[in-house]
């Protein structure tokens, strides 16, 4: 299992990489708890696009995480989760507590508006 | 009448480390039914949590064995059984609920709900002091030109 994160113009992207299983949620936890520290006040993306394989210790580790980031006062997502992974949240019924996208959000137009404007003037 | 093809058992200590290597052997053997990748991951998945369970329930404060089998039929079934010989299951009932778990706060107790919706048929033994086997079986789907 790979954990790592990055600043994108949404928040916080925290990605996954490999397999989550029993084995790896301690390390997946530890992560996102220190991650979720480190930036506090930002909002939290756990970008889970690479993982190649999930059972039901990926429920705890996103159930926790969302109830740590938010108890936090910080906003918190899912983003690209694999099929084979979205049947097991679906499993466990979990698709309605936590919100998953199919992808990070991009800048609304607003806000490139407001670049663009910034750009121009200079 | 089915018949029996092929069998396998194997038998490992109760790491945590030792889930991933339960995934692959299943894959490895069930892929002699020419599996599709989904039923391929149903199977990984059922297998990773019945072995989760051995580790985390049946040997909480100690190590043992778990040992892993599995046949393989004719009319495309596989067979799959998890036994330990841990603590046992005071309430089998009880534990097949959703959510219903007497692990930590990492554990979302959702093992046998998801052993249950990804294999066609489950069965749970279990005596408390003595051990549990899970039995699990799913029919694989057989493609064109397939017996």
């Amino acid at each position: 299992m790979k954990c790592s994160h990055k600043r994108e113009d949404c928040g916080i992207v925290i990605r996954f990489c490999g397999e989550l299983g029993h084995h790896e949620a301690a390390q997946c936890v530890e992560y996102l708890e220190k991650t979720m520290i480190l930036y506090a006040n930002e909002p939290i993306y756990l970008d889970l696009s690479g993982l190649t394989f999930m059972d039901s210790s990926g429920i705890a580790v996103v159930l926790g995480a969302q109830r740590n980031i938010m108890g936090a006062g910080q906003s918190f997502c899912v983003v690209g989760t694999p099929p084979s992974a979205m049947r097991i949240f679906r499993a466990g019924g979990i698709q309605n507590r936590v919100q998953f996208l199919p992808k990070l959000p991009k800048k609304t137009e607003t806000e490139e508006d407001m670049i663009c404007a910034a750009k121009s003037t200079k | 009448m089915r018949s029996e093809i092929n069998q396998m058992s194997i038998k490992f200590p109760s790491r945590s480390s030792n889930e991933a290597f339960a995934r692959q052997a299943i894959a490895a053997f069930a892929a002699q039914l020419d599996p599709t990748i989904d039923e391929i991951n149903d199977i990984k998945t059922a297998v990773s949590e019945a072995v989760t369970n051995c580790i985390v329930h049946a040997y909480r404060n100690e190590m043992g064995y778990i040992t892993l089998g599995a046949k393989l039929y004719d009319t495309g079934e596989i067979q799959i059984t998890v036994r330990d010989k841990g603590c046992g299951i005071p309430d089998v009932q009880q534990a097949r609920q959703p959510m219903f778990t007497t692990g930590d706060a990492g554990r979302s107790g959702m093992g046998f709900t998801i052993m249950e919706s990804f294999m066609d048929k489950l069965k749970v033994r279990s005596r408390e002091g003595i051990g549990t086997q899970v039995t699990m079986t799913k029919q694989i789907a057989l493609r064109f030109g397939q017996k």
